[in-house]
């Protein structure tokens, strides 16, 4: 069997040429960085063979330096196709650099050394360590990724790179002649590195193509997955805000419970007594009426209590509005009052006059209703406890502060303080500071959890209706 | 404080059939139920906090005695002290029945009260029927806890007129000893005996031993 040298490397050449372009006028569309290196990688290495193949046509610096300049940075791209891949691009000016050094060893074996033998090992070397370098790089994408194909590149340049290392070490030891003679069957190393050159190119072309599908599926997996799980904890989310209020709204609703007991005794023994005394007839007219105005008093007590209660279960509505944030803490004073009582804690409550804030007061209350209840129970223990409620401007902001005197926050507590799910309380879901932190932002305000002298400190910060917020709003996302 | 009465009847009047210390931080409930005990003819007294309820209690403990059955009526659940440290405050007195109320008492309040030996525990709202029979039955107790009082404090003032020896010979008597062995184990004579259980029986205006040995076991009791 008669080969000619030049004819094989003419037709790896232009299949290493073709191949990359095919791959790449196939895929389409907006083409990844791997992509792009990769056919660039394909093309250089067959330029690189083709002008080999036409060495004898061209004149000399074409016919070394940039030939093997070519054959230099093809194996290269190819080992940067994968870095991109992986999501790890090296900078154009270390490459460039890197190639120059190469390149400008070539040139010194070349034209001052004078070795063909030297030269051409240094080339062999060279892109065998390339191939090495991608065979790496492919192996490890396959194993982080098990990815198929990528295992089908590494193995399939291993096999290039091998042959590459065989015919260095055959031409080092002299066993192969290094400047190619033409035919005679004594080139028998080069029939078997053009044909697994062929098979490599073709293998790895479509093996990379696989490798960038694979990938595509992956990412919309991922999107898909991402936007399932978005939707999923936005829903969690909702649910156990819900359900945070309903716990509340449990406590608040035993508090509450004895809070209407208290006018429904004096409704009931008021018109008890109203029946049974006009009933004897001892009960003279001016009197009457004083007890039944206590009976209309208790009532419209009881009623307001109901009022509250069930604006505290109305659903929030995700309208904005012009708030008063005196009235807010006045409001919330009353709701936790009943539990102060309970607890032995005094309420004090310090508002001034303060702008509006752009906001919603139930969602406000029921951060605010938190903070107390937080500050309530901080105070489990304490002897003679008092939360103290301040309202006030600081700039262009409203500041709304609660204050209690009980252990305050630990070191560890207070960093942690804003993060769902952590809580200090054996019972609490710890999403109460997450939840109003989260109420805070959509408003463009802020939560500062924080220690004072004695006790915490929790201060709500919201800016004043119509100046521009040190944090703008969260934009609320659009329910579908 | 504030005395509820209706015309008609006069406090002193009103004292004798019971008094009533009502305690509750509402002045509405207060004038409620204050009402209506006045309205069934007791004395009703009304306090806003377990302190001022406590001061009119000591002070008149001692025209206490002389007036008739005295209970009170008191919230657990006030800002400062509640019914249970005024029961607690109030322990051991002989003659002073308690009844709690609440809107939003605990089962352990519950248990706490009746522990100390509550009368009884009302839930608020209270409907006056119950109010009423409660406030009765309490009534009925202190009366006759403080019957049982006087006629001990009676039986005691009596015994302490008896001399040292007339006592002695009255113990034994009670136990059930003939004369004889009361002389023998005195060392005195059969005559002398007789005399003193004589005199003794005339100082406690007792006709029998037998009334004398239950009278000795009350007071001893």
């Amino acid at each position: 069997m008669q080969l000619d040298a030049n004819t094989a490397n003419l037709i790896t050449g232009l299949l290493f040429v073709t191949v990359p372009i095919a791959a790449w006028v196939v895929v389409g569309g907006k083409r990844p960085r791997a992509l792009n290196e990769w056919c660039l990688g394909g093309l250089l290495i067959g330029a690189h063979l083709v002008m080999l193949s036409l060495r004898p046509a061209l004149p000399s610096w074409a016919g070394y330096e940039l030939t093997n300049l070519f054959g230099f940075a093809g194996p290269q791209a190819l080992g940067e196709a994968l870095l991109a891949h992986a999501g790890r691009p090296r900078p154009l000016r270390r490459r460039l650099g890197e190639l120059a050094v190469l390149l400008a060893v070539h040139t010194v074996l070349l034209r001052v050394v004078e070795s063909p033998l030297l030269r051409i090992c240094w080339v062999l070397l060279v892109q065998a360590a390339f191939l090495a370098r991608t065979v790496a790089f492919a192996w490890r994408i396959g194993q982080s990724e098990r990815s198929r194909s990528a295992v089908i590149i590494s193995f399939f340049c291993g096999g290039l790179c091998l042959l590459l290392l065989v015919r260095f070490t055959g031409i080092a030891l002299g066993l192969i002649p290094p400047v190619v003679v033409l035919g005679r069957g004594s080139a028998w190393d080069l029939v078997a590195l053009s044909i697994s050159a062929i098979l490599c190119c073709i293998f790895t072309n479509a093996a990379l193509i696989a490798l960038l599908l694979e990938d595509a599926r992956r990412y919309e997996v991922q999107a898909v997955a991402r936007q399932v799980e978005m939707v999923e904890r936005q829903r969690l989310a909702s649910q156990v805000a819900h359900l945070e209020r309903r716990s509340g709204l449990g406590q608040m609703a035993g508090a509450l419970g004895h809070e209407i007991n208290q006018p429904l005794t004096a409704i009931l023994s008021n018109a008890q007594l109203l029946e049974r005394g006009l009933r004897a007839g001892t009960v003279p007219a001016a009197e009457a009426a004083e007890i039944a105005g206590r009976v209309v008093h208790n009532t419209r007590r009881a009623s307001h209590i109901v009022e509250r209660i069930r604006s505290y279960i109305r659903p929030t509505r995700s309208g904005s509005d012009s708030v008063d944030l005196r009235r807010v803490a006045e409001d919330t004073i009353d709701l936790v009052s009943e539990e102060a009582r309970r607890r032995g804690v005094s309420l004090d409550l310090e508002v001034t006059q303060v702008p509006p804030v752009q906001a919603n007061a139930v969602e406000l209350s029921q951060v605010l209703l938190n903070l107390c209840r937080n500050g309530l129970q901080a105070m489990e223990g304490t002897v003679a406890g008092r939360l103290r409620l301040v309202v006030e401007t600081s700039g262009n902001e409203v500041e709304l502060r609660v204050e209690d005197t009980g252990p305050g926050f630990s070191h560890e507590a207070l960093s942690q303080a804003l993060t769902p799910f952590f809580t200090t309380k054996s019972d609490g879901l710890g999403l109460g500071l997450a939840i109003s932190n989260d109420i805070a932002q959509r408003w463009g305000g802020r939560l500062l959890p924080g220690n004072g002298e004695v006790g915490a400190i929790v201060r709500l910060r919201l800016p004043v209706q119509g100046s521009s917020p040190l944090h703008p709003p969260i934009e609320e996302e659009e329910e579908t | 404080m504030k005395q509820f009465s209706q015309p008609g009847t006069d406090w002193e009047t009103r004292c004798r059939k019971g008094r009533i210390v009502l305690v509750d931080d509402d002045p509405h409930v207060l004038e409620g139920l204050g009402g209506l005990l006045a309205l069934e003819g007791y004395a009703c007294e009304g306090y806003l906090t377990v302190a001022e309820a406590l001061g009119a209690l000591h002070a008149d403990a001692a025209a206490q005695k002389k007036q008739g059955p005295v209970c009170i009526l008191s919230d657990v659940r006030m800002p400062e002290e509640g019914g249970l440290e005024l029961q607690q405050q109030l322990a051991g007195r002989l003659g002073m029945p308690i009844v709690l109320m609440s809107g939003a008492a605990t089962p352990g309040d519950v248990v706490r009260a009746f522990r100390a030996g509550a009368v009884d525990f009302l839930l608020k709202p209270i409907d006056a029927e119950l109010l009423l029979d409660t406030m009765a039955r309490a009534l009925a107790l202190g009366h006759s806890l403080k019957q049982d009082a006087d006629s001990l404090a009676g039986d005691l003032e009596r015994l302490s007129r008896l001399t040292r020896r007339e006592l002695e010979v009255a113990q034994r008597v009670s136990r059930g000893e003939l004369n004889r062995e009361i002389a023998d184990a005195l060392g005195i004579a059969l005559r002398t005996v007789k005399h003193h259980r004589a005199v003794a029986m005339e100082k406690l205006g007792l006709d029998s031993a037998v009334d004398l040995a239950r009278l000795l076991d009350r007071s001893a009791g």
